[in-house]
């Protein structure tokens, strides 16, 4: 059976996008706050333009996949809307396990990492979209719902919402929500906390629309108003080069391959967490973590 | 050939958004003013990073910082943001100097990192000297 074809939301929601951010950087005009800047601005639109042609060139090798593992399919789930309102959530909980991989092994995270380079934090942040993860097969996690039986028009139009759901949380404009909504969904907040640097933040938010996932897998942090977060990444680029934006991540895991001792260290610089070392001494998130951890109980107990 | 997309609406879409950012100051460029400012950028926990000595370049674009143990942290202007990187040893190629006609020196530090890898400092030739070889002593 084959899959009727549905609008792809992303380029329905492209003159919201525009819209959006116009009205973003009169804000934050208006209450002088320095949000935009024109060279970050510029690379993190000229990486989702990228985004969006090489999804376009992608989308047949990812389509047929899909209609692939359809053809094994488990159930025959109906095409309609209770179907839609499963795949909400089926889908939103592998989008949380993709990103979280994203963030925990170098290989993908050299795919991802370009979306948390800028060291500012505003709707155009939120364009700044990867290159490199369709080469990164980081596409197969979605098969499974087509092997459940979730037709594969419906797969992409729900990555495609996730996709446009995730784009108006990337703002400072918008403080917290009322409680129920910041207890169920992703919001700014929840998402300002997973663009952060600081220890306490790093790796946690990877939730695509419903935050409980990150409250279910223990990797919830609340934003904490007494810490404002630092955007960016640990080790800042300082480029706004999209080229060097895009692949800069592969380049150092590609050097430090050269110089890998053994398989096993060079297993650990692809597939180990980002900031990983063979002598145990690397800046990963949970060492950073740990350090910050340890500064602050040793303050405590002066 | 249809296009799945009509070009003109992104295209448009990013111009309007760039001019919209320029016009209303997207333009300005950070600075470090002096000591505090680069020992502001280097207290974030997660650069690990307890400065010590810190010798601002005189043209405020970069700026140097010593620990205890000898490591050296590099502060340097991103646009309108500062941004800081822990040096190692393996990471620095060579550090020359070259004196000025002002009599201040030059000091450029080349580093092996992919995105912005050098750097140059505007600096009297004591602390050019002296950070040339705390430059050169990096430790593991």
């Amino acid at each position: 059976m084959t899959s009727p074809m549905l609008p792809d939301p992303v380029i329905l929601a492209i003159p919201a996008f525009v819209g959006l951010a116009v009205l973003e950087v009169l804000i934050a005009r208006w209450r002088r706050q320095p949000a935009y800047e024109l060279k970050d601005t510029a690379a993190s639109l000229i990486m989702g333009l990228v985004n969006l042609v090489q999804g376009i060139l992608f989308a047949g090798v990812i389509w047929w996949s899909l209609e692939a593992a359809y053809r094994w399919r488990l159930f025959d789930l109906p095409f309609n809307g209770w179907t839609w309102l499963a795949l909400l959530f089926a889908e939103d909980f592998v989008y949380y396990w993709f990103h979280r991989l994203s963030h925990e092994h170098r290989i993908w995270w050299a795919a991802h990492v370009n979306h948390h380079s800028s060291q500012h934090y505003n709707l155009s942040t939120a364009l700044r979209q990867t290159w490199t993860g369709n080469l990164a097969l980081t596409w197969v996690l979605w098969l499974p719902l087509a092997l459940v039986g979730f037709p594969p028009a419906l797969i992409v139009f729900q990555k495609g919402v996730s996709l446009v759901y995730q784009f108006w949380i990337h703002t400072e404009q918008i403080g917290r929500l009322p409680r129920w909504i910041e207890a169920v969904f992703n919001t700014p907040s929840h998402h300002r906390v997973h663009h952060a640097t600081n220890p306490r933040y790093l790796d946690r938010n990877y939730a695509g629309i419903f935050i409980v996932w990150d409250k279910l897998f223990g990797s919830f942090a609340a934003e904490d108003a007494a810490e404002p977060c630092r955007y960016g990444i640990v080790k800042n680029l300082g480029s706004f080069n999209p080229l060097r934006i895009a692949f800069h991540e592969w380049v150092e895991i590609g050097r430090d391959l050269r110089r890998a001792p053994n398989l096993r260290a060079a297993w650990g610089y692809v597939f180990g967490p980002p900031g990983w070392r063979p002598d145990g001494r690397g800046a990963t998130s949970d060492a950073l973590r740990a350090q910050w951890r340890a500064a602050q109980n040793e303050a405590a107990a002066q | 050939m249809d296009l799945p997309l009509d070009p003109t609406l992104p295209l448009g879409g990013i111009a309007a958004i760039l001019l919209l950012v320029w016009l209303t100051g997207g333009r300005r460029q950070a600075a470090i003013a002096g000591a505090d400012d680069a020992a502001a950028a280097l207290a974030a926990p997660e650069l690990g990073f307890a400065a010590g000595e810190i010798a601002v370049s005189q043209d405020g674009r970069t700026a140097l910082a010593r620990d205890d143990g000898g490591h050296v942290a590099v502060v340097f202007v991103s646009g309108a943001r500062l941004a800081a990187r822990k040096l190692t040893a393996g990471e620095t190629i060579a550090v020359t100097l070259t004196p000025l006609s002002d009599g201040a020196v030059r000091l450029t530090l080349a580093t092996r990192a992919f995105t912005h890898p050098d750097f140059h400092l505007r600096l009297d030739a004591a602390g050019a000297g002296r950070w040339q070889r705390h430059l050169m002593e990096l430790p593991q």
